[in-house]
């Protein structure tokens, strides 16, 4: 049975009417036209679809939109601020760490959670941690330059 | 996905309820990280989905006394990141620490990992080298089980359908007692194991005055490696009595050949882990 829920999107309630079984996923891109977050492998494995909750990075696929209702969510279309770009968008395009862009939004949201948590990581901490995620164009290196940069702009 | 009826209990009482209602058609469901990606595949088409994770109080790290409770609904995250925990049971949050991502474990519950019954599964060896319990909520109550017997095969456990898990119990490890757990995957931190292992050893005066071995992926169920700890005990602790302890795991262990290793390699994989798992136990400090 449909039920209508409320989805807070980028700081602005949204009233949806969802199936249980729809994905957090399905439901941004399909019903709410937030195509920024990407839909990959369906399974867990490969992070583009990674929006936070609370501030944390979580995979929409695998996540029933009816039971984060009422949380609040964070896409990639969230974060620049009055046209701004946010720092790691920035940083994404100055350091060449964007080819196809499939997994930049996935990429990038993860990143963003993972410097609020670590401000000044080291190289190590940060391939480690970008294993969550997998880039098919770039080879991570121009990515992992890309969050160093951003991480010392956002200091 | 095929669709289902949702429910968010308020009481692990009402879950039980809802399990006893809907019987085979119903599924707990967590985090979800085992149970969509199947759902997503299509190998489980419940009718009803029950969230425990919305259940209040059942996620939740409680180190005050001598043994540790960790709430089903707490994620490996949560796990990884408590500093109490880091104090009374470092083993645990190492454990959590090599669990998947950060994202996924976000979302994945030690709870879930243990009723999905993966042999593979990281906490299966490191929660029995613990002796660690589990709390199992049903009709009657409760009941509490050793870690060590929880597990019946390859995706079964001895909970009824009508049962969930509710605490894990760690007894807090002597500050003594020497440990390793080694996991050896392909995409290191991101996935599920070809091989683990977890020891839990007491060294005095030169002798392995105790010692507890279990290893993941290397059986249908996460093995307690009897045979090794039995070559261990009350022996010198030297590299040669480690030597005869990890040929013997080889011998015991009886891993299954899928897309990503061979029986054979696992089989070796264990020797190995093993033999440095206890190494670094003898040379550590
Ligand atoms: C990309 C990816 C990487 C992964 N990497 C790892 C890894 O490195 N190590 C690892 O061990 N696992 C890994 N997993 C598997 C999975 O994340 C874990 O097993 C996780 O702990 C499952 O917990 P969950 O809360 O998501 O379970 P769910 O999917 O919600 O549930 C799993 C099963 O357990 C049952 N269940 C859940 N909670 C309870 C309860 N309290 N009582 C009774 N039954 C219950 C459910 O009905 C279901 O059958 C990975 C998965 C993905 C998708
Ligand atoms: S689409 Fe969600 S992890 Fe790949
Ligand atoms: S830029 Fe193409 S997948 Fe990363």
């Amino acid at each position: 049975m449909r039920q209508l829920i409320r989805l807070i999107v980028n700081g602005e309630p949204n009233e949806v009417l969802v199936k249980p079984s729809d994905t957090l996923l399905y439901v941004l891109r399909e019903k709410l036209g937030l195509t920024g977050t990407k839909h990959g492998c369906d399974s867990g494995k490969c992070g583009s679809c990674t929006v936070l909750l609370d501030d944390k990075p979580v995979r929409s696929c695998l996540t029933l939109a009816i039971s984060v209702r009422d949380r609040e969510l964070t896409t990639i279309e969230g974060l620049a601020r009055n046209g701004d770009l946010h720092p790691l968008q920035k940083a994404f395009i100055e350091n060449g760490a964007v080819q196809c862009g499939f997994c930049t939004p996935g990429m990038i949201m993860f990143a963003k959670a993972f410097l609020e948590e670590n401000p000044k990581p080291r190289e190590e901490e940060i391939r480690k941690a970008l294993s969550a995620n997998i880039c098919r164009c770039t080879g991570y290196v121009k990515i992992i330059e890309a969050i160093q940069a951003a991480a010392k702009e956002m200091q | 996905m095929r669709d289902f009826d949702y429910f968010e209990p308020r009481s692990a009482d009402e879950a039980v309820s809802l399990l006893v209602k809907y019987g085979d058609a119903a599924k707990l469901i967590a985090g979800g990280t085992d149970l969509v990606v199947r759902m997503i595949a299509g190998s489980r088409r419940p009718k009803y989905i029950i969230n425990i994770k919305a259940v209040p109080g059942l996620d939740y790290i409680d180190c005050s006394g001598d043994v540790i409770k960790i709430g089903a609904t707490t994620t490996m995250r949560a796990i990884a990141t408590s500093a109490e925990l880091k104090k009374k049971c470092p083993q645990i949050v190492e454990v959590a620490r090599q669990f998947a991502s950060v994202t996924i474990a976000n979302m994945a519950t030690i709870g879930g990992n243990l009723c999905n019954a993966s042999p593979a599964a990281d906490t299966g060896a490191p929660l029995v080298v613990l002796s660690a319990k589990a709390q199992i909520t049903g009709l009657e109550g409760t009941r509490t089980v050793p870690v060590e017997g929880f597990f019946t095969g390859p995706g079964s456990t001895v909970m009824q359908p009508y049962e969930l898990l509710t605490e894990i119990q760690i007894p807090v490890p002597p500050a003594a007692f020497k440990w390793a757990y080694i996991k050896h995957g392909i995409r290191s931190v991101s996935d599920l194991a070809l091989t683990t292992v977890a020891v839990l050893v007491n060294i005095k005066n030169g002798i392995f005055v105790d010692a507890r071995v279990a290893l993941g992926a290397a059986y249908p169920t996460p093995m307690r490696a009897t045979q090794a700890e039995a070559a261990l005990k009350n022996k010198k602790a030297t590299e040669a009595t480690v030597e005869k302890a990890a040929a013997l795991v080889r011998e015991q262990c009886c891993p299954i050949s899928d897309v990503r290793a061979s029986a054979d390699y696992r089989k070796q994989i264990a020797y190995v882990l093993t033999r440095r798992a206890l190494m670094s136990c003898l040379n550590s400090k």
